[in-house]
């Protein structure tokens, strides 16, 4: 008898558990819908403070995919000496083409150098004066994609300088290098900008839920009264958190896929300008899901301090 | 099930609510606790609720030392209690004390601001109560309705018991 009545009872148990969580998961939701502009006007600040570090975030995650590769699509340009002559040049462009660890090699004679220096550089004149060409055939050297590792380009770099001819080497990373750690900068910004804003939310909806319960005050001094825990008097502040976090967090969603649209264009343009076919990409749904659970611990975290504190400090009088 | 032992309380403002209060109520009882404002009714429910502590003496509920009931367990105790005050928590109480059915129902002044029919209605309800078994206490000033009922009655003044009615009661010294 005992032993049937016994899961019953613990079933009954959880279930009565589980409807008082949705009872105040719903009440505290419709406790805050009959506040439209006060819910609205905490859940927007919510927003703000998530999408100034998540938009940062998206405009980084987009260079660095953008810039991403660079590395490893660099060109060296190999000087020849000028002595050699064009025919030296054509015949070690061959010569490379035939190595395993380069993809392509472009010939650009000192004559085809000077021509297009002489168009856009504006200084035709001053060049007339020189008499001689100044410029030496270069080779541009284009490794394959095994060998655009570090490694792989400097000892190409060293093979090319060992060439008869070659006068010098060139592998222009550095301002790549400079990029990324800019970059790296940037994303070490993000972060701080996000630890601070993620703990402006705390405080935004602590102080909220604060002010709910100071005016709730009498509410919470009758159920503490008729034997409500602590925990149970805590309990619609924590789902109102909850709520202002799953708010705001999907305002801030929309913020920035209303920017991503807005920012579409304007970068596919630029990006055609560098000859690149890059497009924005906006935030993924994964991305999306974090961020409203991230959102939504941060005013959770916010609404227990503050409501552990001042609940605990309310007894009937 | 109440029993006040020698009970002083004097509150953070230096004002002595109670000096040396001892009574008993049993089981099943219905006791009205009457006296002029300031008399100590109020801090007599407020120590069986455990809203307050004895500053010395003891209070015992149901046999337990309430000294005994940690802060922790103050909810689960105040669960099996029916509680009843003025104004707005009135009718909560009342509500409350129906779908619960507690062993003990305490009521401060719940008639203070009721016209007389309505107080009447709900002196009967917590006269019903008493009838399945509820022991009940009731802190009021209005003996017309305390005479009505003709029930047990512990009279407060300056923070002591001066008649504590019939029903093994220990008069205050």
């Amino acid at each position: 008898m005992t032993h049937q009545r016994l899961p019953s009872r613990f079933r009954g148990n959880v279930q009565a558990y589980f409807a008082r969580h949705a009872q105040t998961l719903v009440g505290s939701l419709g406790r805050m819908v009959h506040q439209p502009f006060a819910t609205l006007m905490t859940m927007g600040v919510v927003a703000v403070a998530l999408a100034l570090p998540l938009f940062l975030n998206l405009l980084l995650t987009n260079v660095r995919s953008a810039t991403g590769n660079w590395n490893e699509a660099f060109d060296l340009s190999v000087y020849m000496d000028k002595r050699a002559g064009a025919a030296r040049s054509t015949t070690l462009a061959k010569q490379l083409r035939q190595r395993g660890d380069v993809a392509a090699v472009r010939v650009i004679t000192a004559d085809q150098a000077l021509l297009e220096f002489r168009n856009e550089s504006g200084f035709g004149r001053a060049l007339d004066a020189l008499g001689d060409n100044p410029l030496p055939d270069t080779l541009i050297v284009t490794p394959t994609p095994a060998a655009s590792t570090p490694q792989g380009t400097a000892a190409l770099k060293g093979a090319l300088a060992a060439m008869p001819d070659v006068q010098s080497v060139q592998l222009d990373t550095e301002w790549v290098k400079r990029l990324h750690a800019m970059l790296d900068v940037l994303r070490r910004v993000v972060l701080l900008t996000g630890g601070l804003l993620g703990a402006g939310v705390v405080l935004i909806v602590g102080n909220t839920i604060r002010l709910d319960i100071l005016n709730r005050r009498a509410e919470i001094e009758v159920m503490k009264l008729v034997g409500a825990s602590d925990g149970f008097a805590r309990r619609p502040f924590l789902y109102s958190g909850i709520w202002y976090g799953l708010g705001g967090g999907s305002m801030a969603l929309i913020l920035v896929g209303l920017a991503a649209v807005i920012l579409a264009k304007p970068v596919e343009s630029l990006a055609k300008l560098y000859g690149s076919p890059f497009r924005l990409q906006g935030l993924g749904f994964t991305t999306g899901i974090l961020v409203l659970g991230l959102a939504a611990s941060l005013a959770w975290l916010g609404s227990w301090l503050a409501a552990t504190r001042h609940i605990r400090g309310i007894e009937p009088t | 099930m109440i029993r006040f032992d020698q009970v002083h309380k004097r509150y953070p403002n230096g004002r002595e609510a109670l000096a040396g209060v001892s009574f008993k109520i049993d089981h099943g009882e219905l006791a009205f606790l009457t006296g002029h404002s300031g008399a100590g009714k109020s801090s007599i429910l407020k120590l069986i609720a455990l809203i307050e502590r004895p500053t010395r003496g003891q209070v015992f509920i149901n046999d337990q030392n309430t000294s005994g009931i940690r802060p922790r367990g103050i909810p689960q105790f105040r669960r099996d209690l029916g509680v009843v005050f003025q104004d707005h928590k009135l009718l909560l109480g009342i509500a409350r004390a129906v779908v619960a059915k507690p062993a003990l129902l305490i009521a401060d002044e719940p008639t203070g601001n009721l016209d007389p029919d309505l107080a009447l209605e709900i002196m009967k309800l917590f006269k019903r109560f008493n009838e399945v078994g509820v022991t009940v206490v009731i802190a009021t000033h209005d003996v017309h309705l305390i005479q009505h009922f003709g029930a047990r009655r512990i009279v407060l003044g300056e923070g002591r018991v001066t008649d504590a009615g019939q029903a093994g009661a220990v008069s205050s010294p």
